[in-house]
Formats: C-alpha cells, sequence, structure tokens
C-alpha cells in the first residue's frame, strides 16, 4: 500500500514544514497552516495586514521549505500587465539575426507574492487573475503554461485605501482564502526583534518537493466526507444566501452571499486539513476552521450589520451557530425578527420618501 | 462491520435491554400497584394471582417495546460515540464507508478500529442512578397499595368462607317452626320441615369448619329442590287438570282446577306466615266461586238434552270422565281431589242411568246440579289445601332467598305453579270494570281488565293480561332481589303491587 505510506507520512510533513517556516516567522500559526492548506489545496490566498507583519517572509520561507522557485510583484498603479505576465522582445542573436524572444515575466515561478494587489489597475489585476485561474500565460497568441504547483499569495494594505483599486467581487471569488494577519502580540514582537537581530535571511530548509505537494494534493481528494458533513458544508454556504426560502436569521446582515466556488473550496480544504491533522475523514470541526477564511471575502455586509457593529467574521460565526440550529426554531425566530425589520425598514423607506 | 464497535454495540445493547426490563418491571409493578389501589378502594377483592398477571404482563409489555424503540442502532450509536468521545464523525465515516475500498477509507476503518478499542466502555454513575429511580417509584406505589385498608363492599370473591350468622340461624329456625305451625297436611309438614332441619344442620358448623359459599348456595337450592318435588308429590291438580284439559267437555273444569290453585299469585310477596294464611283463607271463596262457574259447564251440556240422547251423552260424557282419570296414576294412590272427580263422574253416571227409568228430566238436571254442588263443595276443600300447599313453597323459597341473600332467578324453576291456557276466560273477570277481583291496572276512574289482550314477550304471544300480571310481577320482584335497589323503592314498588292486587280493594271496602 504505497498511499499508506504516504497518508501516514502526510501529516509528519506538514508538521515538518510548519517546523520550519516558525524559524522564519514568529506566531501567525493559524496563517500557516491555512496558507499550507491552501497550497495544497491548489488555491491562491489573499492576505490582509499592515506592513511589516511578514508576509514576503512568509511566501520566501515556505519558498525554500517546498524547495519553489519565488518571485515577488509589487504592484503599483504604473504596473503594465506585460510587467506581470512577460513581454516578447527583439534581439541580436550571435550570427547578428534580430529574433523575437519572450521574456518571461514574474508570474513565471511556482511562489508568487503579488504585493498590494489592490494598487494596480484593474487591467493589470484581470491579468494576474487570469493567470491565477488559469495557470498559464498568453502573450502574442503563444501560451506558455505555468510550472506546477503554481501559488499566489496576494496582499492588500487595509490602510491605504487612496489610490487603490478594490478587486472586484468577482475577482476576489478567486481566490480560495481570505487571510488577516494580526498584528503580533507583545511576546511575538519580542520574539521577532530577537530573531531578526541574528539575521534578516530565511534560514527554513527544504522539507519537500513541488511534485511532493502534487502527489498531496490528489491524496487529500480520496479524503471521505459523511453525507452529513457534506450537507452541513453546503447548507452553510447556502445560508449566506438571504434570497433563498428557509434561510437563518444571520442571513438578514448579507447583502449578497458566497457563490458555488465557496462550497468547492470549503470541502476540498477540509479534506487537506482533515489530514494535515492526521485524521482520516472530514469533520464538523474542519468545515468550521476553514469557514470564516473561505467566506468572508465572498459575502457582503449590509447595513443592518454595519448598525449593530457587526464584521463578517461575526456574521460567519452566527451564521456557523444557525446553521447547526434546527431550521424550525430558527424560522420562528426568523419570522418575528423580520417582521419587526420589515416594519423598520418601511418606516424608513417612508421618511426617505418624504424627505425626498 | 468494525470487530470493536460491534463489541461496543452488544455492550450497549445489553445496556439498553438491562434498562428496558428495568423499566418493565417498574411499570409493570406501577400498573400491579394502581389496580390494588383502585380496587381495594372500591372494595372489590379479586384473586392476588391477576395482579401477578397484570404486573408480568405489562413489564413484559413495556420491555419489549421499549426495547424495540430504543435498542442501539448502527447509525445512532456511531453518532453517540462520535459526540461522547470526541471522534469528529470518524465512527460515522466508518460506517458510511464500511464497503469502500479506497485505500483512504480502509485506513480510516483501521484507525478508527483502533480508537474504538482504547475506548472503555464504563456506564457513568449518574446513568446508573438514573435506573434506580423507576424502581423506587413503582415499589413505593405498591406499598402505598398494599397500606391503604381495603374498603368493605361487594366482596366478589371465588369462593370464600360462608359464615352463617345468628340472625340467619333464628331467621332459619323461625322458618322451621313456621313450617310446623302451618296448615299443610301433617305427614308433608313433617317432611318439609325434615328438609330445613336437615339445612339448619349442615350450616352449623363448627369454627373452622364452615362450608363455602359456594357449597351453602348448593345446600339452599338442594333443599328447596327437595320441598319443590314433596310438594309435587302430594299436590295432584297439575295432573288431574291437565288430564280433564284433553276433553273438549272437560276443559273448563281442567283449567279450573288449574286456576284455581294459582289463584293466589298476584305479585305480592310471602314472608309471613299469617300473610299465607291469610291469603289461604281469601283464595278460599275465590276457588269456590271459580268452581261453581266452571262445573256449572259440566251441568249445562245436558241442559238442551233430553231422553236418550241425554243417556247417551251423559254416557259418553263419563266414559271420557273415567278414562281420562285412569290415565293418570293417581288410580293406585289415595288422591282427595282425584277420589273427588272420581266420586263426581260416578255420580253423573248414576245420574245417565236413570234417564228414562221414570224421573223426571227436571229431576235429572237438579241431581246433576246437585252433583255439581257437591263437587265443587269436596273441591273446594282440596283445592284450598293444594293452594296452601303452593303457597307455603312459595313462602320457604322468598324466606330462604331472603335469609342466605340467594336470588330467586338462582332458586330451580317451581315445577308446582304453571301458567294457565290463554283461551279460558278468567273467573277473576271485574263485573263493571272498577273492582277488579284480582289482576288488573289502572287509576281510580279506569281499570284495564284482566282480561283485556296484551302482548307478552316472554310467551312471544298476545295473551290476557290477567295471566301475564304474575309474571310480570315475578320479573319485578326478581330484579329488586338482585339488584341494589334502595328499600324505600322496593318498598314503593311492592306497594304499587300490592295496591294493584286487592289491597286497595281492602281499603275501598
Amino acid at each position: 500500500m504505497e498511499n499508506s505510506e504516504k497518508v501516514k507520512s502526510f501529516s509528519q510533513s506538514i508538521t515538518t514544514i510548519t517546523q520550519e517556516l516558525h524559524k522564519d516567522v514568529v506566531g501567525q500559526d493559524d496563517i500557516i497552516e491555512n496558507v499550507i492548506t491552501a497550497i495544497i489545496a491548489g488555491g491562491n490566498v489573499l492576505l490582509e495586514g499592515v506592513p511589516g507583519v511578514g508576509k514576503t517572509r512568509l511566501v520566501r520561507s515556505l519558498g525554500r521549505a517546498l524547495s519553489l522557485p519565488f518571485s515577488r510583484i509589487q504592484f503599483t498603479p504604473d504596473l503594465m500587465p506585460s510587467d506581470v505576465t512577460g513581454t516578447n522582445v527583439i534581439e541580436k542573436d550571435a550570427n547578428g539575426n534580430m529574433n523575437t524572444v519572450f521574456r518571461k515575466g514574474p508570474i513565471f515561478a511556482n511562489l508568487v507574492l503579488a504585493d498590494e494587489i489592490n494598487r494596480a489597475t484593474p487591467k493589470t489585476q484581470a491579468a494576474m487573475l487570469e493567470v491565477m485561474q488559469e495557470h498559464k500565460v498568453t502573450v502574442a497568441k503563444q501560451t506558455y503554461k505555468l510550472e506546477e504547483p503554481f501559488f499566489v499569495l496576494a496582499t492588500e494594505n487595509p490602510v491605504e485605501q487612496d489610490g487603490t483599486y478594490p478587486l472586484p467581487e468577482a475577482q476576489m471569488d478567486r481566490f480560495m482564502f481570505k487571510l488577516v494577519v494580526k498584528f503580533p502580540s507583545v511576546e511575538e514582537l519580542a520574539g521577532i526583534v530577537n530573531m531578526t537581530q541574528i539575521t534578516m535571511e530565511e534560514t527554513a530548509n527544504p522539507v519537500i518537493d513541488g511534485k511532493t505537494i502534487l502527489e498531496m494534493r490528489e491524496l487529500a481528494k480520496s479524503v471521505p466526507i459523511l453525507d452529513d458533513v457534506l450537507s452541513y458544508a453546503v447548507n452553510l454556504v447556502s445560508n449566506t444566501h438571504p434570497e433563498l426560502e428557509n434561510t437563518v436569521p444571520a442571513a438578514k446582515y448579507i447583502k449578497y452571499g458566497a457563490s458555488p466556488r465557496a462550497a468547492q473550496a470549503l470541502v476540498t480544504c477540509a479534506k487537506v486539513r482533515a489530514l494535515m491533522k492526521g485524521n482520516y475523514n472530514v469533520s464538523y470541526e474542519d468545515i468550521n476552521a476553514l469557514a470564516a477564511p473561505v467566506l468572508r471575502h465572498r459575502i457582503k455586509i449590509n447595513y443592518n450589520a454595519i448598525n449593530e457593529k457587526l464584521t463578517v467574521d461575526d456574521v460567519i460565526r452566527m451564521l456557523i451557530d444557525d446553521t447547526k440550529k434546527p431550521s424550525k426554531i430558527t424560522r420562528m425566530l426568523q419570522d418575528e425578527e423580520v417582521h419587526e425589520e420589515t416594519e423598520k425598514e418601511k418606516t424608513k423607506k417612508d421618511k426617505k420618501n418624504k424627505a425626498n | 462491520m468494525s470487530d470493536n464497535f460491534n463489541k461496543i454495540k452488544k455492550f450497549f445493547t445489553r445496556y439498553t435491554a438491562i434498562k428496558c426490563a428495568v423499566f418493565g418491571v417498574s411499570l409493570g409493578l406501577f400498573a400491579a400497584g394502581v389496580v390494588l389501589l383502585a380496587l381495594k378502594l372500591s372494595g372489590i377483592y379479586i384473586s392476588p394471582a391477576y395482579y401477578v398477571l397484570i404486573g408480568v404482563g405489562t413489564a413484559c409489555a413495556a420491555a419489549t417495546a421499549l426495547f424495540f424503540i430504543f435498542r442501539p442502532k448502527d447509525k445512532k450509536l456511531a453518532k453517540r460515540l462520535d459526540i461522547e468521545y470526541g471522534l469528529n464523525e470518524k465512527v460515522q465515516t466508518m460506517l458510511a464507508y464500511e464497503g469502500s475500498e479506497n485505500e483512504l477509507a480502509v485506513i480510516q476503518r483501521e484507525t478508527t478500529n483502533s480508537r474504538l478499542g482504547a475506548i472503555k466502555t464504563k456506564l457513568r454513575v449518574s446513568e446508573i442512578l438514573k435506573q434506580v429511580i423507576a424502581p423506587v417509584l413503582a415499589c413505593a406505589m405498591i406499598v402505598t397499595a398494599a397500606a391503604v385498608p381495603a374498603r368493605p363492599g361487594q366482596a366478589a370473591t371465588v369462593d370464600p368462607p360462608y359464615v352463617v350468622k345468628e340472625d340467619q340461624f333464628a331467621s332459619l329456625k323461625q322458618l322451621i317452626s313456621d313450617v310446623k305451625n302451618s296448615y299443610m297436611e301433617s305427614g308433608l309438614k313433617s317432611s318439609v320441615a325434615a328438609v330445613l332441619e336437615g339445612l339448619l344442620e349442615s350450616v352449623d358448623r363448627e369454627e373452622g369448619n364452615e362450608m363455602t359459599n359456594s357449597q351453602m348456595t348448593a345446600a339452599v337450592l338442594s333443599s328447596v329442590a327437595v320441598i319443590d318435588g314433596l310438594i309435587a308429590q302430594a299436590d295432584s291438580y297439575i295432573v288431574l287438570g291437565t288430564e280433564l284439559k284433553k276433553s273438549e267437555n272437560l276443559k273448563d273444569l281442567g283449567n279450573g282446577i288449574l286456576k284455581s290453585v294459582v289463584s293466589y299469585k298476584d305479585g305480592s310477596r310471602l314472608r309471613k306466615l299469617d300473610r299465607v294464611n291469610e291469603k289461604s283463607e281469601r283464595a278460599e271463596e275465590t276457588i269456590k266461586a271459580s268452581l261453581t262457574q266452571k262445573v256449572a259447564t259440566v251441568s249445562e251440556l245436558f241442559a238442551e238434552l233430553d231422553g236418550e240422547d241425554l243417556k247417551k251423552a251423559i254416557s259418553s260424557f263419563c266414559e271420557i270422565f273415567e278414562g281420562l282419570l285412569a290415565n293418570t296414576d293417581y288410580s293406585e294412590k289415595d288422591d282427595g281431589l282425584y277420589n273427588a272427580l272420581s266420586k263426581f263422574c260416578t255420580s253423573i253416571k248414576e245420574i245417565g242411568q236413570r234417564v228414562g227409568n221414570g224421573y223426571e228430566l227436571s229431576a235429572i238436571q237438579n241431581q246433576i246440579s246437585d252433583a255439581c254442588t257437591t263437587f265443587v263443595e269436596e273441591g273446594k276443600t282440596l283445592l284450598s289445601a293444594q293452594l296452601y300447599n303452593c303457597m307455603i313453597d312459595e313462602f320457604i323459597r322468598e324466606c330462604l332467598s331472603s335469609i342466605f341473600g340467594i336470588s330467586l332467578a338462582d332458586f330451580p324453576s317451581n315445577a308446582n305453579v304453571i301458567y294457565v291456557d290463554k283461551d279460558s276466560p278468567d273467573d277473576n273477570q271485574p263485573s263493571d270494570g272498577k273492582n277488579p277481583n284480582g289482576s288488573g291496572i289502572g287509576n281510580e276512574e279506569t281499570l284495564y281488565g284482566s282480561n283485556d289482550i296484551i302482548y307478552s314477550p316472554t310467551k312471544d304471544d298476545y295473551v290476557q293480561y290477567g295471566d301475564v300480571l304474575s309474571e310480570y310481577g315475578k320479573a319485578v320482584r326478581d330484579h329488586l332481589d338482585s339488584n341494589n335497589v334502595p328499600e324505600e323503592y322496593r318498598q314503593f314498588i311492592e306497594n304499587y303491587f300490592t295496591i294493584l292486587y286487592g289491597d286497595k280493594e281492602k281499603e275501598k271496602n
């Protein structure tokens, strides 16, 4: 049983990778775990965090641990699509002939850090996102396939909003996860300072290679999942849509819900997570742990949530709680609250109309 | 299926079976306790075996049903194990992918099986304590039911001992005394008294050797049957009256004999000897009137005849008369009524022989009339005596029923009293409809005559009212005997029938 060896070493490999990454990154355990999950699942990650929290370092260290070439693209408003994908240039060869040669852009790597992607123009963003989706580049009718595994870690700076081009929701949907990198705690900051006094270079050792990642990806696809757990994952995504029947109370805080990609991402990543934890089946815990990273960039909260000072993560937590409860009780509560809410909204609308 | 899962399943199955058994037994005890308490408070006693049956039946049914409902099923057990032992859906997944040959599914099964092997199936103390509650409650119910004192009342036991009380003894002795003081013929009186004395002896047992309820009832009913037999032997009116009814010319005489003896039956009770004697005295005149009327039909047979026709008619009449009397076995016994009838027949026969031998027709008619009158006088006395015997028989039945609390409906039917032919006119016909001499119903102004025709459900035929009133009266008495009718209602109903049958007439007079 060749696969049994691979299965048994899966969890061990992940542990080793994590240990190596912790040599270069202090804290951020959830981020590291989710990034590894995304890589193995074959998705891309959108990181949101203030500058200096270790986003670039993480990807560099990851490249070392996974023995994968790494590149970094700093997005600026004047960055062109060809700056990302590459372009044809005319070169004189040894014989003095002028030939057109394709110069590969920074996208041609296994691990790509797309820094401050929201600073690039929509055209450049679209070029980037197209590569993320297709894993190939087309320039002058010539298609260049990217080497697998291909992983993009895009970042967004939540502080600077001036001069940025927020990613549209349809393109946000292409990211498997959105992870929020918090400012390190005092202890973690102390650790960072101590570590970087010694060296600023990444010290992670190679643990596995790209081929192994692909094997792990294939292996994770066959992790068993119970029908009830699958239904739970599907219901969780379905409950983000307030326009559907039999929705849950938390849906009243959502303007629009997640796409079917969310359900796919949830289940795929849950299988990877199960293996990473040394389990051989997907559980409710896996789904719940990945709900926030998968959904937070795919749902949009409405003014009800803003009024009540609820964040997206709060709404996702409510969705998780509601999805566990029996639908009957949930519906009863919802009916009362919706009725009240409808009355309030009606009154507001009437006032607005009168004012207009 | 995983071995360890099967082991755990067996454990839970056994545990569920024990739980269901404990609860079933508790429910059985509780049910038996409830029934015991209810019956005790109602004053009803049943054999303890029934309580055991109720308890065991309830326990078995409840335990079986509960086990069927709560027996551990694979899916439910898997879910329970996942939740209780924090296995994160491992067991449920193992079950769902039981037949899968996917490598990961196989590994998942193996690892889950190992995890299950590490589970020590132990019952929590709280679980064990929960099972104790139901039996405790059930025992409390049984103890309460057993401790509550039984309410005295209708004790419908299978066959408890019957203890004859002092007043019952006294009443039975009084009855024997009454019989001895009655006007029955001495031989018959002694025989009947002897039967009653034998009954007294049989119920007078030493303490610890009492009769059971059924034995006592059997003794009383047996005594009644013997007394009925003795009186049946003494009374010949049924046999002779019935025999005479076979002839068209003697039918009225036969009916008259039969109805004379039962003429005392008016629905009233015969519980006192004085009442019996009083009624029998009144009945004698009634018998005379009835006989006179019936016997008159004999002379009417020959009233229009003369000469040879008369002679032939008398000869034929006597031949039939003698033949009918000879059919009975009283020809070899010294029976008074038989002798009187035989003498009457002989008289008529002799008168017939005188026809055409120098006697005038009027003289012949007078002789016939005299013979009838002679028979009436003799017959009245004899039939009165037989009527008295029947009344004493009924008096004894009433008394024994009252003394021992046995319903008259349980007594053997009294063959000494018969119903008469519906065609024969009732001699108790009221003259003007206002003063009926016997059977009748109505108010002060309008009384329905006893010869009015009504429908009798028991006979499924239309009969004269007077013929069935006594039957209705008996049915009412039987109902009063066999049901718990309050005394004031019983008295009211008895008064009603008494008024109906002549006491009212007495008051008027």
